[in-house]
């Protein structure tokens, strides 16, 4: 059996659903300058000319209805593709951070183009990583070279379907990106290798010109994460309930919006609900609000037939430390165990999301992996419930010299941690090692395995690459 | 009178605090009197317990806004440039950026911490900055940025000042989510807060 677990009930869930439609209605989603305005007008929706857009509830259904439930993010080659369709959930990294733990100090600072290099490479070797975001800015590359250099980094660097998380600038370069790295665009659309997140500013407002992009992305083929992040008691209401009201008001009046420029567009929905600490005015994703928000959130949108994101792995602690842990445990447990499609808010990342530590990454897969094996539940048939070894090992005898138990340790019967420690305790003060070190030989071993294998995709494609992003090719 | 005055802007309470402001207008006590020696240290009573934990920012911003209210009963008493207490702050989210809910927290904080604040919205280019400045004359300009692609923007502005010779006149100050404070010192700015607090026991240090 699969873990499902639910955490509203159908009245509840359909009473969300309808206050979001109600909000769209109602008050309506600023798209200020977005060139599908005029598309939404003749599709039946109320426009003003702030760009306020009102949204019938029939249009954002049958948008919703045109969503694909199933969708792909390819990778370079089908070993590492990424296909939504339900029956697990996925891990990306999040993003995009500007500033990095540095590992020797401990200090933080801005993040550079080698924090982003190592990071595409330790995530690419982690197999439970299943789809890298542009999740880190190289502060120390000129601004109007920046991003295709970042881009040239990560598709290089890693084999992983990749998502855009800011807005491109250059969607012409893009465009020859997509080619590049596909074929051409009609390969592209078949096995799309690229994605981009398109971000609502809570409350209520998605960017024009973000939006254009986004539709224009769709129309090549390309997921849109349709992604939600308000602020419960500062840009969304304080109750989880209103804040998840709001959520899917924006993502859907987004969607609709995208459906109505590039029909059955692939869609995902993004659920990164926070809280705003009341006393620190910080932004918080690590607490149990944004952990109950973001489960819910999962239930509503696979009612809807969307597959969804969830920043699983978040938390708000500036170090790996015990809080990290709990944190993370908790909200990716909820998650998986929701069966989120795919979650993000971990795999190298402290701080609400905002810090990138190196070091993290090997953690986050652990907590993953644990979550992931946990929400499979137990599988119980004939063939495990091995009937007949308890007449054979006898009252008072032992398991261990069972042929089974032999088979099925080395199959991975048990889950073997790579961070965790169960040494008897002098035997842990001895080998001095904790939990950190594990986590940092684990990346030491990754960057050193790049270094023989070399870089993704061919000599041709790098090369083409390189011209289109300005890139001199050093090794 | 003062005791209470002080105490209902701990409170929040705006019938007492403003009842009280008028009656103490009343009774003779001069506008910058009231400010100093009611308003100001009730928000200061206020500031701490917020520093410590002690009080939650909603808490925080109706003290504040009982505070604004005082003020606008003291101001048509005050002498030119009088009413705005500690200074003028301008402040904007820069270019290329629609998020301003810290941005609006930190111009909350400082309008009730005794500052005058200016707020520029969203999107505020660097030109606007430097208008904004040769026009209000503030103390500080404060400058958020979210996305990690404006905060470019933040030292474009910074250099603007210093070509039209405003550069010296004012104190900029800078914050948000991917803002750190050796970002801060690289692109030669005065100030930084790591949240709305900080930020603006910060501005109080500038204008000293």
């Amino acid at each position: 059996m699969t873990v499902r677990v639910k955490w509203l009930t159908a009245s509840e869930r359909e009473a969300v659903y309808a206050q979001a439609l109600d909000i769209l209605e109602r008050v309506g989603m600023r798209m200020k300058g977005a060139a599908v305005l005029p598309l939404l007008q003749e599709a039946g929706a109320d426009v003003d000319d702030a760009g306020t857009v009102r949204l019938p509830a029939e249009l954002v259904e049958r948008a919703v209805a045109t969503c694909p439930r199933d969708l792909l993010m390819a990778g370079e080659t089908p070993e590492q593709d990424v296909v939504l369709d339900g029956s697990r959930t996925f891990f990306n990294v999040s993003g995009c951070g500007a500033k990095a733990l540095d590992q020797d100090t401990g200090a933080v600072r801005p993040s550079t183009l080698g924090d982003l290099r190592d990071g595409t490479i330790v995530l690419d070797a982690t197999p439970e990583l299943d789809v890298v975001w542009t999740f880190l800015t190289a502060n120390d590359v000129p601004l109007e070279r920046r991003e295709l250099v970042e881009y040239y980094t990560y598709l290089t660097e890693t084999s992983k379907p990749v998502v855009f998380v800011d807005c491109p600038e250059k969607t012409g370069h893009v465009r020859r990106i997509f080619e590049i790295v596909s074929g051409d665009l009609e390969r592209f659309r078949q096995r799309p290798r690229m994605s981009l997140l398109c971000a609502a500013r809570s409350p209520l407002e998605v960017n024009g010109g973000l939006l254009d992009v986004a539709c224009e992305f769709a129309s090549l083929g390309a997921p849109i994460w349709v992604y939600s992040m308000p602020i419960s008691g500062a840009t969304a209401p304080v109750t989880p309930a209103g804040t998840l009201a709001l959520l899917w008001a924006e993502v859907l009046g987004t969607l609709t919006a995208i459906q109505t420029a590039a029909p059955s567009s692939p869609i995902l929905a993004c659920c990164g609900p926070g809280i705003l600490d009341m006393r620190y005015t910080t932004m918080s994703l690590g607490n149990l609000e944004s952990t109950l928000m973001g489960a819910a959130a999962v239930e509503i949108g696979h009612h809807l037939g969307i597959p969804v994101h969830n920043s699983g792995l978040s938390t708000d602690a500036k170090h790996l430390g015990v809080q990290a842990g709990y944190e993370k445990g908790l909200k990716v447990m909820a998650a998986v165990a929701t069966g989120a499609d795919i979650c993000s808010g971990g795999f190298g990342f402290l701080d609400s999301s905002s810090t990138f530590s190196l070091r993290a990454i090997p953690v986050d897969a652990e907590i993953a992996a644990m979550a992931t094996l946990m929400a499979r539940g137990i599988e119980v048939t004939p063939d495990t419930l091995l009937a007949d070894s308890f007449e054979r090992v006898g009252i008072g005898g032992d398991f261990l010299r069972e042929k089974e138990t032999r088979r099925r340790v080395r199959a991975g019967e048990h889950y073997v941690p790579r961070i965790g420690s169960r040494l008897p305790f002098e035997q842990w003060i001895a080998e001095g090692r904790t939990e950190v070190d594990a986590a940092d030989q684990a990346v030491r071993a990754a960057l050193d395995a790049r270094e023989q294998r070399g870089p993704h995709l061919t000599e041709d494609q790098r090369r083409a690459l390189a011209e289109v992003c300005d890139v001199t090719i050093t090794t | 009178m003062k005791d209470q005055l002080r105490q209902a802007i701990i409170d929040g309470d705006a019938g007492v605090a403003t009842a009280m402001t008028q009656a103490l207008l009343a009774t003779g006590a001069s506008p910058r009197e009231v400010l100093d020696e009611a308003l100001l240290p009730g928000m200061e009573v206020v500031g701490v317990r917020m520093r410590e934990g002690e009080c939650f920012i909603p808490e925080v911003l109706l003290s504040a806004r009982v505070m604004q209210a005082c003020l606008d009963l003291l101001r048509p008493q005050m002498a030119e440039g009088e009413g705005a207490g500690l200074g003028t702050v301008v402040i904007g989210t820069v270019e290329g950026d629609l998020h301003d809910i810290g941005k609006n927290l930190v111009s909350m904080l400082l309008q009730g911490a005794g500052f005058s604040v200016l707020n520029l919205g969203t999107g505020v280019t660097a030109a606007d900055f430097v208008a904004a400045v040769r026009e209000h004359a503030p103390r500080i300009v404060g400058m958020s940025a979210l996305l990690t692609t404006t905060l470019p923007h933040m030292g474009e502005t910074i250099a603007l000042l210093k070509a039209e010779g405003l550069r010296d006149s004012v104190r900029v100050m800078v914050g948000g989510a991917p803002v750190t404070a050796a970002w801060a010192e690289e692109i030669g700015a005065d100030g930084y807060g790591a949240n709305a607090g900080m930020a603006v026991e910060r501005a109080k240090e500038l204008v000293g």
